[in-house]
């Protein structure tokens, strides 16, 4: 079978979309089929930009390639699950978040354009008319499936998927860290893990990896340091190899990933396969539909407060962060997250 | 529902804010409002009714338009007042609601004294009017009583460049309405313009005219009284009228050459039965229309719009004296009299002579007035159409149409000519129209 696999790339932007969109692919080939990524560049500013991407997304033939038919297109991000196709099958990473749940919150940016509304609107109308045209519905989580039925009124299936170099994952030493990487963005929250380092009894210690979407963050987080005066408790390692990420989880004592709403968030399932505890919040998404309050990590509320206590707990008792994080390696066993999986049910 | 209302508010001396005052309390009954205003000051009455916020063009809190189900827009011919509102209409697509018929002046001082950019002006004339219409703008532009204002308001009024962005437009006349729809670029509606009715005045003018039968009638003329108002032609009537004794004229509100006024009425000897009283209260202004008898409501010239001032003079049952153009042209011929343009003192002679002979029919007469209001211009039936409306336009799919058909001509046009296919065109003007539902 030749597989498109269909996505949107913001130039320069690199997360877990663009490695699931690759894992995908490997695991495609894997089964003995043919697959390629086909990623349409995107730029989301002014809205009226959103609404041209679209519109070529409509334009743009992938039924066949240079004279052989493609005879399935997985669409995996907006706008290029529009790109019409016999066969398509729908694998949602995301729909436009601010045109629907982030559209009047801290993170929206569509609501300031005069014309926002009317983008936002045809934004969901195009969903609404031709996610339907796909053969069968699936999203990479619960809670993308949630928000489908919520504001579409579409059914799908969550189909959820291993993180990249799955099998490399190991539990070393409980060492003397909390681990966070991840995009440095505001959606995912280092300023709120900062406000709670300043929060804690405890000397807890945080190392933050990977790279910014936008210098002004950064410059924010460091003046967040400097004003709270956290000195040697936090670390920034920057961008990392795969192979220093693994090793970084194992060592750690456990992980702390607070996102606003996550879509699904591989963070949690590398924590899992690391048998570390999660420490997590109550408006995080993703991550709730695999961390167990009290069990695999602790649920907190989106506060200082909230996660500098979880902190302190598992800071303060060592043999509670290593059982946790043992649960949470049985659970993911259990949920039996397999490449195989996702691939069947995708070119069924 | 929330709703986004940028109009001129009280206390600006224009009947567009008396408009918003009058249609707010009912407006408020069905939704949250949200007043936009960029005036410094305005009437804390309204508050009781609605959210005030302040805005400039250049600046302004469009989450907070975002938030809002409808935003309506109110535009006249008054730059200073409305010149604000028009620049947030060319940035949001919204509802606009045209107070003028002909906009002309308005965008010309837009262009002159708001953008400094009277090329766009005669840009825009060639534009929509070809040769002609450029000529006759820079005459108006250039050369001292080359053509007036009427004229270039008359011949062109603009009004499609003012509605350009708009996702629909409201208009209180039949003619205007008829003049848009024929366009069919923008939907339209006709929504007469609402006033409400007061139960209150109906003893009133029973007592008045009870009371006041064996003795002087009064007339009334009332508003900002400009050259259009005729006044100059009342008055010589009534200075040539038999039985002027009959009569008592109050003019009330401001004048736009008092001292003339008072020139003409000392030379026409009728410091008696006319007075003056300049700007009034709101309170004594129903004071004197709840005692009048009469009321002058001529025009000319008019730029077409519907006239708050005539249904107020209805809603006190007033009969009253009329000029047939524009909007008023259409008002039946048993609910007012008319004065022709041409025989103006001919005409209120015949009228004021027939008042003395049977008061009780030009009563019937005014009554009828009320009526009409009461069935044609009801506030609850106006803020329903607009509201309605306004939701069908701003929700509709094909808002995000014109400028991507814009864009993609435009880029289609740079580097194809016509030997691109009909096929390869019609496929790209479906996906666009899939796009806008």
């Amino acid at each position: 079978m030749r597989v498109v696999i269909a996505t949107a790339q913001v130039p320069f932007i690199r997360g877990g979309a663009e490695i699931l969109a690759e894992g995908l692919c490997h695991a495609i080939r894997a089964e003995g089929h043919d697959a390629e990524i086909v990623a349409i560049p995107f730029k989301w500013y002014p809205p009226g930009r959103i609404i041209e991407y679209m519109l070529a997304c409509r334009l743009m033939d992938l039924t066949e390639s240079n004279g052989t038919p493609i005879d399935r297109l997985i669409g995996l991000k907006f706008p290029s699950y529009l790109i019409p196709h016999p066969n398509k099958v729908l694998w949602l990473v995301h729909q436009h978040r601010t045109a629907y749940e982030l559209w009047d919150h801290k993170f929206g940016d569509m609501i300031h354009f005069p014309n926002g509304k009317v983008v936002r609107d045809a934004i969901h109308l195009a969903d609404q008319k031709h996610i339907p045209e796909c053969k069968a519905i699936y999203t990479i989580a619960q809670n993308v499936s949630n928000r489908l039925k919520l504001f579409c009124g579409i059914d799908s299936s969550p189909l959820y998927s291993p993180p990249g170099s799955a099998e490399k994952f190991y539990a070393a030493d409980y060492g003397d860290y909390f681990y966070f990487p991840s995009r440095l963005t505001t959606i995912k929250r280092q300023d709120l893990v900062l406000q709670a380092l300043a929060k804690t009894k405890q000397p807890v210690r945080v190392k933050f990896a990977g790279i910014a979407d936008h210098q002004a963050y950064v410059s924010f987080l460091q003046e967040t340091l400097k004003t709270l005066n956290l000195g040697d408790r936090v670390e920034w390692q920057g961008r990392v190899s795969e192979d220093e990420k693994v090793r970084t989880y194992a060592n750690a004592l456990a992980v702390v990933y607070p996102p606003t709403d996550e879509d699904y968030g591989y963070v949690t399932l590398e924590a899992m396969l690391a048998s570390r505890a999660v420490v997590t919040c109550r408006d995080s998404g993703g991550p709730l539909e695999f961390v167990v309050d009290g069990q695999t990590g602790f649920v907190t509320e989106p506060t200082p407060e909230g996660i500098a206590e979880a902190f302190d707990r598992l800071w303060k008792d060592r043999s509670l962060a290593k059982r946790m994080g043992e649960n949470g390696k049985e659970r993911y066993e259990s949920m039996n997250i397999r490449w195989a999986n996702v691939v069947d049910r995708l070119l069924a | 529902m929330k709703v986004n209302w940028f109009s001129p508010l009280p206390p600006a001396r224009t009947g567009i804010a008396d408009y918003t005052a009058l249609v707010l309390p009912v407006l408020a009954k069905q939704c949250h409002v949200v007043l936009w205003t960029n005036q410094e000051s305005w009437n804390i009455e309204i508050e009781k009714y609605a959210e005030v916020k302040s805005f400039k063009p250049e600046r302004i809190d469009w989450r907070e338009v975002n938030r809002a189900d409808v935003t309506i827009l109110h535009i006249g011919n008054n730059q200073p007042y409305h010149g604000a509102i028009f620049e947030v209409s060319r940035q949001v697509p919204a509802t606009m609601v045209l107070h003028d018929v002909s906009l002309h002046i308005f965008v010309e001082h837009m262009f002159r004294l708001q953008w400094n950019d009277l090329d766009e002006y005669y840009r825009q004339m060639y534009y929509y009017y070809g040769e002609k219409g450029l000529r006759d703008a820079a005459t108006f532009t250039t050369v001292p009583h080359g053509v007036d204002f009427e004229y270039m308001s008359y011949q062109y009024p603009l009004t499609e460049f003012v509605i350009g962005r708009s996702l629909g437009t409201v208009v209180h006349t039949r003619t205007a309405f008829d003049a848009l729809n024929k366009t069919g670029k923008i939907p339209c509606i006709y929504a007469p313009l609402p006033y409400p009715m007061m139960p209150s005045r109906v003893a009133t003018e029973d007592q008045k005219w009870r009371v006041s039968s064996p003795q002087r009638f009064n007339l009334i003329l009332f508003g900002f009284i400009g050259y259009n108002r005729r006044l100059d032609a009342v008055l010589d009537a009534l200075a040539g009228f038999p039985e002027r004794e009959s009569f008592h004229l109050d003019i009330v509100g401001e004048l736009h050459d008092e001292k003339a006024i008072r020139h003409k009425l000392e030379r026409l000897d009728l410091n008696t039965c006319v007075s003056l009283h300049g700007y009034v209260s709101e309170a004594e202004l129903n004071r004197f229309l709840s005692n009048a008898h009469i009321a002058f409501n001529l025009r000319y010239p008019t730029m077409g719009e519907a006239s708050l001032s005539q249904l107020q003079i209805w809603s006190y049952a007033l009969p009253s004296l009329v000029t047939p153009i524009g909007w008023y042209a259409d008002i039946p011929e048993e609910i007012a009299c008319f004065v022709r343009v041409d025989h103006e003192v001919e005409d209120v002679l015949h009228h004021l002579a027939a008042f003395l002979k049977n008061p009780a029919s030009f009563r019937a007469m005014g009554e009828r007035g009320r009526d009409l209001l009461r069935e044609q211009h009801n506030m609850e039936t106006y803020v329903d159409s607009l509201l309605e409306f306004s939701q069908m336009v701003q929700t509709d799919p094909a808002a995000i149409a014109p400028p991507l058909i814009e864009k993609v001509g435009k880029e289609l046009s740079e580097w194809t000519d016509a030997r691109l296919g009909y096929q390869d065109i019609r496929r790209i003007a479906a996906a666009v129209k899939e796009l806008a539902g």
